[in-house]
């Protein structure tokens, strides 16, 4: 019979114990998943992963909804928390064996590719509680793998051990579903999302919001939390900006950063990224206006500060709407960080609005020797000298 | 004798002196560094200064209300809110109840505690008890400010508004003592440093000076490859225009050389930034005199004076990713050059070009 795991309407409702009120940690997910398939789970903490992959391990009933599961499933939740301490490693192979529902000899037959596989060297014949976090997760993962598991659940596996030995479980995983079994991952890391999975589930709010190819949905995933953390830095630092008008009739209405690339608004550039600052000017139509250009970091370094007098003509206010500045930065010579940004409208030497904006840079590949404000062109040229 | 001494007839036990015969004034506006591994007697100068221990010799005489911002999270009563502590810190202080609320609430918005500012502080995790004091003890003005390590509270944003906060009480004209092991935060925020050592100021000056005999980098011998640049020269460029720095190179050995430039702009007491790091590029292969030129189109500097730093060393070792420094040009060494630029004054370290247009509608 082939494998599969149908999903139906599924909802697990949780009574708070200080509120009447019911907390609705699945919200109708529906999904079937059948026989070769390696699915990962993603979404942000509190999104019911965890409670979905409860259900499939049978470790608690939904309150609505049906599950039906074809095949045996094995769960590694938290890495290592099987283990019994005061036995070696050995020992703690030989008892997972056992709840497994397989024999001594059975067990022996593998326990050598097992303690191979862990690389626990010898350890191996030393007490668990004597092993590092990792080598414990190491342990859990080759017990288990080794032990032919129909459908397999790991909850952030991959996050502990080193990153050779994450590769390693990594393939191994990749051999086991090969095989025809059901692989289900619960991760905050999209690489190895995309690396081991098939397809991938996005949860929000315990619902399922996407349910595609790893790529597309772990994508769509991180535009989603990198716009959230934007909103949260610009609301953090809200108080720090300015939005004043000084001289009636005089307002900047507007301060964004545009990406040349994207050509749309955006809260985040990358260093060397080609940006245009653009502000939208209101004020007194006829009326000529100077504009200044204020750029500090957070700490309150004065980065750069540049007139539109020391370079153009003085601009003129349009009649109907407001006038656009633009203020080309070029590839963008700031190194990672968050910058506040000022424009000054300066009507007979005189403040007439301002307004101000936060960005945040990131240098993708970051100086080794040390964190300058600038990332900025230079050449270096040798020439050989006489002896 | 002590207490022991007295209530048990036991010897007492062994003395250890913490600090020893340190003198130290600060004027108002003006904040000291001292520097010190752990156990050098910083922490205990600290709490001597702020009274919380009282010195077996020695006077200390204080014009002012003390901040003191060490043990940052320690507070006294666990069972306050942190709006009930904050109430209490102001009227400890004697702050004019008029302006309570618009400090509440500044310190409120400050620490980002968010509804964790109406919890009891017995139940905030050690960062969070650090952010609250912080914002309440630079809230208000106070006169004398005593510093041990503050600024490495919370994350990366909060660090940074932490910066521009205490700048912002010391222009105002108040007096530190800043004990830290970061000899950066030294160099950012004061004029002058000392340097404890098992209790004792072992060395006292300009912070520049001190920093660079604290670090007490082992000079390069300069045996295989060395740079022909002299000690406290001064090199030349014009803001906004091409910017050529050449120095000649010998190299002694068959071997691979490789070069790296970094200008620094150290305003001491006001703040210190590197501005532009080259990567290590290759110079030469072969033994031989070379001529190195580095070249930079528009240099996005502000006119002043700059410490310019030139780096010589092998490639990075394959296994460690480790450099073998051959020769060296730089303050941290004590031997460091001077990079002097020209033009008109401009506000801004970094007055790179900037192309305004009038954009269509």
């Amino acid at each position: 019979m082939a494998l599969s795991i149908v999903a139906t309407g599924l909802e697990k409702h949780y009574s708070l114990i200080s509120s009447k009120t019911v907390k609705r940690a699945l919200h109708g997910v529906s999904f079937t998943i059948r026989e070769g398939e390696r699915v990962g789970f993603i979404g942000v903490n509190g999104a019911g992963k965890t409670t979905l992959l409860q259900l499939i391990a049978g470790i608690s009933d939904a309150s609505v909804g049906h599950l039906s599961i074809a095949g045996k499933v094995t769960a590694i939740f938290t890495m290592g928390l099987g283990l019994r301490d005061d036995f070696s490693g050995v020992e703690n192979i030989y008892i997972e064996g056992e709840l497994q529902g397989r024999s001594r000899e059975a067990t022996a037959k593998v326990i050598s590719e097992i303690v191979t596989f862990a690389e626990l060297g010898e350890f191996i014949d030393r007490p668990v509680r004597t092993y590092s976090t990792g080598m414990k997760a190491r342990l859990a993962f080759s017990t288990i793998v080794h032990i032919d598991p129909e459908i397999l659940i790991i909850d952030e596996a991959l996050s502990v051990g080193d990153a050779r030995f994450a590769a390693k479980a990594t393939r191994k995983m990749k051999e086991l579903t090969q095989r025809g079994k059901i692989l289900i991952v619960v991760s905050h890391s999209m690489g190895s999302i995309v690396d081991m999975c098939t397809r991938c589930i996005w949860l929000e709010d315990g619902k399922v919001k996407l349910d595609g190819a790893p790529q597309e949905v772990t994508n769509a995933y991180l535009d989603q939390v990198h716009a959230e953390d934007d909103e949260k830095l610009f609301e953090r630092f809200k108080r720090e900006l300015t939005d004043e008008s000084l001289m009636a009739c005089w307002r900047v209405e507007s301060l964004d950063m545009h990406s040349v690339a994207s050509a749309r608004m955006v809260r985040t550039v990358l260093t060397g990224e080609p940006c245009v600052l653009s502000a939208q000017v209101q004020g007194i139509s006829g009326s000529s206006f100077d504009v200044r250009l204020h750029l500090r970091r957070l700490d309150g370094l004065v980065v750069h500060e540049s007139l539109l007098s020391g370079s153009a003509p003085l601009m003129e206010s349009g009649g109907s709407g407001p006038t656009t500045v633009r203020m080309d930065l070029g590839e963008l010579p700031l190194n990672y960080g968050t910058f506040i940004v000022r424009v000054d409208v300066l009507v007979d030497g005189h403040i007439a609005a301002r307004r101000s904006t936060l960005f945040e840079v990131i240098n993708p590949r970051p100086h080794k020797g040390g964190r300058p404000v600038l990332v900025y062109p230079s050449t270096f040229n040798v020439t050989p000298l006489p002896a | 004798m002590g207490w022991r001494a007295l209530l048990t007839g036991l010897p007492p036990r062994e003395r250890f002196t913490a600090v020893d015969d340190i003198s130290v004034a600060v004027m108002p506006g003006e904040v000291v560094g001292v520097l010190g591994r752990n156990g050098a007697g910083k922490s205990t100068l600290l709490r001597l200064i702020a009274g919380i221990y009282a010195a077996d010799k020695g006077a200390i005489a204080l014009s002012g209300d003390v901040a003191g911002l060490f043990e940052l999270g320690g507070f006294g009563n666990g069972q306050l809110t942190g709006r009930a502590f904050v109430l209490r810190y102001l009227q400890f202080f004697g702050v004019m109840k008029s302006s309570w609320n618009e400090i509440v609430a500044d310190v409120h918005d400050f620490s980002e505690l968010a509804t964790y500012f109406d919890e009891k502080i017995h139940t905030y995790s050690a960062g969070m008890g650090a952010r609250l004091y912080f914002a309440a003890a630079t809230a208000i003005a106070h006169e004398i400010y005593l510093i041990d390590e503050v600024l490495s509270v919370g994350d990366e944003h909060f660090q940074a508004k932490s910066w521009a906060r205490m700048r912002e009480r010391l222009a105002c004209g108040a007096a530190g003592l800043l004990v830290t092991h970061d000899w950066s935060a030294v160099i950012k925020l004061c004029r002058t440093s000392r340097v404890l050592q098992a209790g004792r100021v072992v060395l006292d000056g300009r912070s520049d000076t001190v920093v660079a005999q604290y670090l007490d980098l082992p000079k390069a011998d300069a045996a295989r490859a060395c740079l022909m640049v002299d000690e406290g020269q001064i090199m030349c460029g014009v803001s906004g225009e091409t910017l050529h720095i050449g120095f000649e190179v010998q190299v002694k050995h068959c071997m691979r050389v490789e070069a790296a430039v970094s200008i620094e702009a150290l305003q001491l007491g006001v703040g210190w930034e590197s501005i532009i790091l080259t990567e290590f590029s290759s110079v030469a292969d072969q033994p031989g005199r070379y001529w190195a030129e580095f070249t930079v189109e528009r240099l996005p500097l502000a006119p002043g004076d700059y410490l310019l730093s030139l780096f010589l060393a092998t490639p990075p070792d394959p296994g460690s990713g480790v450099r073998d420094v051959l020769d060296a040009r730089g303050w941290t060494y004590g031997n460091g050059v001077t990079l002097r630029v020209g033009g008109e004054p401009r506000v801004g370290l970094a007055p790179f070009a900037v192309a305004w247009s009038q954009g269509g509608e």
